[in-house]
């Protein structure tokens, strides 16, 4: 029986070293370690032995039955990292194939610019105040002190739809409706939105055009505090090395009135091509309300005072990446559009 | 406006100063200067007499001439000037000099030397307008006694000028004098003036011998001065300089006198020949007659409320506009009446549109002449007159008058102004600042310059002090806000969501024109059509109508590119649409061509199914409940669309929505070809507005859910949502969903019917559902698909 036992074993382990796929390792188990293999019948005959005989035999074949199955194991093992390694060499893939694509965030520049300068203001407390295209005459010019024939209308030619409704001219109706609803409480706002002009279209002029608008109406509100709210705006939107310089300047609607130049961002003031060697860009408009828009508007100039301000949108787009001609924000040419992709 | 430095510098003390940094104090103050040049550019530049000319061999064209330049020798010159000769006096720009149109080099021309060039005067960029046609055809030919080698020659000249361009805000028609801009200069550099000395002519005068009649109600002023006997002459070279370089060119003695003193004083004076007047009475009626021949030979229609000044029948003058040819002064001219007035700005810039007759004299009266001190600038223009020439009779003046002459004055509150600007300014330097502007402040009030139309509040008393001072002074103040909250409201935030979601899946943001053709885009509006603002005063047929909705435009994007080989893009526009029914928030969608997962190996041509996904999307981050909206067949149907293949979008039974594919004839007719093409039409503002619930969590379930799958055939007319719909009634709450994944339409399946298999998905919430019971309710499920839709069940 010793020697049956060796036998079997000897064979198991060539049986099994010579299996090379799953199917013909299960035949092998079957053959050597089914309940009515060569092995398993020799717990068959034990019945014959005497106790010691029976303990020492059965542990023997029991010796045989755990190597083989250490032995199958070891070798299913094998095997199956055989097979798996087969698939993954025939799932192989070429990774610089193109990918699926997932999506890829859109931004138009007119958009873009909008939201961020709404977005610095929004963080600075201001609402966001929408109103009409299609203005009246009474807030798009005389309560913004602009009355019938004066001279600033020649200053804005205007489309009309008939004598008193227009295309507004400036996104400031928006804060005469907004004055006129805040019956004289205070106010802090910006207006973004489209204006419209009598300008034909060229690289750059445009009878359509963006702007921003700021409104504040309070107590003891100075210039001081329009200069300090300008910069902070300057330097979100610039760069923190930005500075402003003010100059006086004319608007109807504001007394004192200034135009505000930003430190050039591409030369840090050195002078180029984009400031006109002259190391400051012109950007923005605003000044005081003036004492007459205050009081048409529902407040006493006496007690409450105010600043107001304006920026072009494609201006300041066309400035920061370098577009040269304001039509190309109305082509909506994707070639154009994919280049501020992620943005 | 052109201000002439050396003219400026008579007026104010410029010694100490420069052009350029005049003009960047300027700029400083508010008067914006765009560019500071010299009237003539030229340097190295002297006289010569021509001693001799032959041809040059070879050239039609070419003379050779030897110059005598003086102490600079006589030098061979090549010239292709026609009118050179021999014995005239002309300009020499010798070797090195720079003038406007470049540098001059000695060289040699067809193998003779030239050592310098005969000039032009254009050559010195004299603006044309101001030169002759000899001037221009050929070189300055200089009177006979000019010296030779003659270096100072521009000066002599008077070309030495330097021009300041000068670019005036509109509320500061007052500078447009040069008194007044003179004034200005002395206030920003602190330097005196020297005013224009204007003796009083001090002469008997003549009771006058006209008279005057005003009716209009748009004259605000009328002066009448005549002056009898005047020997005509040439109007002196220094006028003429000055003119030039003020922009304005030399015409006439009279027109030039004229000229020079609305540009002095910013008074336009209007000029008559009173011997060719009708009758010696001007009268300017309350209407006016059909038509006017004016000086330049044109006959203009009138209207009753133009402005006319008429002797006898005829009109003269259209009142600040232009003067009839019938009684324009000329070298004959012996006896002249000189008007100074002034007219409703409104009334004068009305009349100068309509006939597009823009001349300086209806620019100044429409801006507002701010001169109100009439009787000095006719005194000061008979001065200047008597000053060149004789004048035998002076009359006495005629004034018509019902200006208010009242003195404008503002509280001077040095707080209040330091309080407006956030300066400290001394209560001192703000008084002095204002007094180099002819401000006086006098027991707390300021009194305004009648000139400076542009004051009225202590806003502006504010502004010159600052201007002056400069906004160094200011401090960065940071503002503390006093209102309760900012920020986006909740509609701002919506919209911000979507725009943010569809940029974020690729579509590409649009940004069209306002201003459309509505005809041309009307068939291309799939939500209930709006009527739309017209343009009086269009700027071009293209542009003439305010567009009530906004598809028209994007599918005019997608075509853009399309044209550009781009065929694959998705575009998206967010706009107001403004209409006479209201305003509306409009979004646009176009699906071009196809959805490209991966360049070339997985594409999917944007289909139907594409714009209802992205609609459904959107209604999503709206937080609109699927319960509340429903999609139907697009009754309406327009031309333009798929009629199997478009839906519309009811918001609690309102159309709010369109998506549909293109009717593939209109894609062809468009220019898309076979590029399929989907569109959403979606009114925002009543999506926006749906008021949502907030959300409350639904307990998840804590029993297995079963799927049963079933197969069936059905009639292709039946829609899905009919099928969901009764497996719902039958099912009631146990239907989980309801999820269709085979459709088939082919062999074995009759035409008008497709195969379709679904998947139900069964819970109940409290229990285990068993088998029998998952049987049962299929059954019945079963038993009603096919009483209600017909279907048949296959094995």
């Amino acid at each position: 029986m010793k020697d049956d036992l060796e036998r079997i074993l000897q064979q198991g382990l060539r049986a099994i070293h010579a299996a090379t796929t799953p199917a013909a390792l299960i035949d092998v188990r079957n053959e050597f370690l089914a309940k009515k293999s060569e092995l398993m019948t020799l717990f068959g005959r034990m019945k014959d032995l005497s106790v010691e005989e029976k303990k020492d035999v059965g542990q023997r074949i029991q010796a045989v039955r755990d190597a083989l199955t250490a032995a199958l194991e070891e070798k299913k093992t094998t095997l199956d990292q055989l097979a798996l390694q087969e698939i993954f060499a025939k799932e192989a893939i070429d990774i610089t194939l193109p990918s699926e694509h997932i999506g890829e965030k859109t931004s138009h520049p007119f958009f873009l610019v909008q939201e961020e300068m709404t977005n610095v203001f929004v963080s600075m407390g201001y609402a966001v105040a929408e109103g009409p295209e299609v203005e009246s005459d009474h807030y798009n010019f005389e309560l913004l002190n602009i009355p019938k024939d004066h001279p600033a209308r020649d200053m804005q030619d205007s489309l009309y739809m008939d004598e008193n409704m227009l295309l507004r001219t400036h996104t400031s109706p928006v804060q005469a409706r907004v004055m006129e609803a805040a019956k004289g409480q205070p106010v802090q706002i910006i207006c973004p939105g489209k204006v419209y002009r009598r300008d034909e279209d060229d690289a750059t002029h445009s009878h359509q055009f963006g702007q921003i608008e700021g409104l504040v109406i309070g107590e003891h509100v100075t210039l001081g505090h329009l200069k300090d709210t300008l910069l902070v705006f300057a330097r979100k939107l610039f760069g923190e090395k930005r500075e402003i310089r003010l100059r006086p300047s004319f608007f109807p609607f504001t007394e004192p009135s200034v135009e505000i130049d930003v430190s050039c961002f591409s030369c840090s003031g050195k002078g180029c091509s984009i400031c006109k060697q002259t190391g400051w860009i012109e950007i923005l408009g605003g000044g005081m309300v003036h004492p007459r828009v205050l009081s048409m508007n529902g407040y006493n100039p006496d007690t409450v005072s105010g600043f107001a301000f304006g920026i072009g949108i494609e201006r300041v787009a066309m400035l920061r990446y370098g577009i040269d001609d304001i039509r190309k924000f109305y082509q909506n040419d994707v070639r154009f559009l994919k280049q501020f992709n992620g943005r | 406006m052109q201000i002439s430095y050396e003219w400026l510098s008579s007026l104010v003390d410029l010694s100490a100063w420069t052009p350029q940094r005049v003009a960047q104090a300027l700029v400083q103050a508010g008067i914006e200067v765009e560019d500071v040049i010299p009237f003539a550019r030229a340097t190295r530049v002297t006289t010569g007499k021509v001693l001799s000319k032959k041809a040059v061999e070879g050239s039609s064209h070419l003379s050779h001439v030897m110059v005598d330049t003086g102490h600079h020798g006589t030098r061979s010159i090549v010239c292709g000037a026609p009118n050179i000769d021999v014995g005239q006096v002309v300009l020499v720009a010798l070797p090195g000099a720079e003038l406007a149109v470049g540098t001059i080099q000695a060289s040699t021309i067809r193998g003779v030397a030239s050592e310098g060039m005969v000039c032009a005067l254009s050559e010195f960029g004299i603006p044309n307008k101001f030169l002759t046609k000899d001037q221009l055809d050929g070189i300055e030919v200089l009177a006979p006694s000019t010296p030779v080698g003659h270096d100072d020659i521009l000066r002599e000249l008077g070309l030495t000028d330097t021009i300041l361009h000068v670019k005036l805000l509109a509320n500061r028609p007052d500078l447009l004098s040069l008194e007044n801009f003179a004034l200005e200069v002395s206030a920003v550099c602190q330097v005196p003036l020297m005013p224009v000395d204007a003796p009083n002519v001090n002469q008997a005068r003549q009771p006058s011998s006209m008279s005057l009649t005003v009716e209009s109600p748009h004259v605000q002023q009328f002066s009448l001065q005549v002056l009898r006997g005047i020997t005509s002459i040439q109007t002196p070279n220094w006028m003429k300089v000055r003119l030039m370089s003020s922009g304005v060119r030399p015409l006439s003695f009279f027109v030039d006198i004229g000229n020079y003193m609305m540009l002095l004083t910013g008074q336009p004076l209007h000029m008559y020949d009173v011997k060719k007047l009708p009758n010696s009475t001007l009268a300017l009626r309350a209407t006016s007659p059909s038509s006017f021949t004016a000086l330049d030979e044109k006959t203009y229609p009138l209207l009753p409320t133009d402005v006319t000044i008429t002797s006898g029948k005829d009109v003269m003058c259209l009142a600040g506009v232009m003067g009839s040819l019938a009684c324009a002064v000329d070298e004959t001219t012996t006896d002249i009446a000189i008007e100074a007035a002034s007219f409703n700005p409104a009334s004068i810039r009305k009349t100068a549109l309509r006939l597009n007759l823009i001349s300086e004299s209806s620019q100044r009266f429409a801006k507002g002449v701010s001169h109100h001190d009439y009787e000095r600038v006719l005194q000061m223009t008979e001065s200047l007159i008597a000053s060149l020439t004789s004048i035998t009779t002076y009359e006495q003046r005629l004034t018509y008058n019902v200006m208010k002459q009242h003195v404008r004055t503002i509280p001077f509150e040095p707080t209040r102004i330091n309080a407006l600007l956030g300066t400290s300014f001394s209560e001192d330097v703000m008084m002095s600042t204002l007094a180099r502007l002819g401000i006086r402040i006098e027991q707390g009030v300021a009194t305004i310059p009648p000139h400076r139309v542009d004051m009225a509040y202590s806003a502006d008393l504010a502004e010159e002090i600052i201007r002056l001072n400069g906004f160094e002074a200011i401090q960065p103040t940071p503002f503390v806000s006093q209102i309760r909250a900012g920020g986006l409201t909740h509609e701002q935030e919506k919209r911000q969501r979507i725009k943010d979601h569809l940029r974020h899946l690729g579509l590409f943001e649009s940004l069209t024109y306002s201003l459309v053709n509505a005809a041309e885009q009307a068939s291309l509006n799939l939500l209930s059509s709006r009527s739309h603002y017209t343009i009086k005063n269009p700027l071009s047929d293209e542009r003439q109508d305010v567009r009530s909705h906004g598809l028209a435009s994007l599918l005019d994007v997608a075509l853009y590119n399309a044209s550009r080989q781009t065929y694959d893009a998705s575009f998206f526009e967010w706009g107001g649409m403004a209409s006479p029914q209201g305003n509306r928030e409009e979004l646009n969608v176009v699906l071009m061509g196809h959805h490209v997962r991966r360049a070339g190996l997985h594409e999917t041509a944007y289909s139907f199914y594409h714009g209802k996904g992205l609609v459904e999307s959107m209604l999503t981050l709206l937080s609109i409940d699927s319960t509340r909206t429903q999609w139907v067949r697009e009754e309406r149907r327009p031309d333009i669309l798929h009629p199997g293949r478009s839906a519309a979008l009811l918001l609690q039974g309102e159309k709010v929505g369109v998506v549909a594919e293109l009717s593939p004839i209109i894609r062809d007719k468009k220019g898309f070809g076979k590029t399929p093409v989907v569109v959403i039409q979606l009114e925002m503002t009543s999506l926006l507005a749906v008021k949502t619930s907030s959300l409350r969590l639904t307990p998840l379930p804590k029993y297995p859910s079963v799927s049963r799958d079933l197969a069936f055939v059905v009639e292709t007319r039946i829609p899905f949502a009919d099928i969901v719909k009764t497996i719902r009634k039958t099912g009631k709450s146990h239907v989980q969903s309801v999820d269709v994944f085979d459709l088939y339409q082919g062999e074995h399946v009759p035409t008008g019917f497709q195969s379709m298999a679904i998947r139900i998905k069964l819970l109940d919430p409290s229990k285990t559902l068993l088998d029998a019971e998952i049987q049962a309710l299929m059954d019945t499920i079963k038993t009603q698909l096919i009483k209600d839709h017909h279907v048949e069940f296959r094995a």
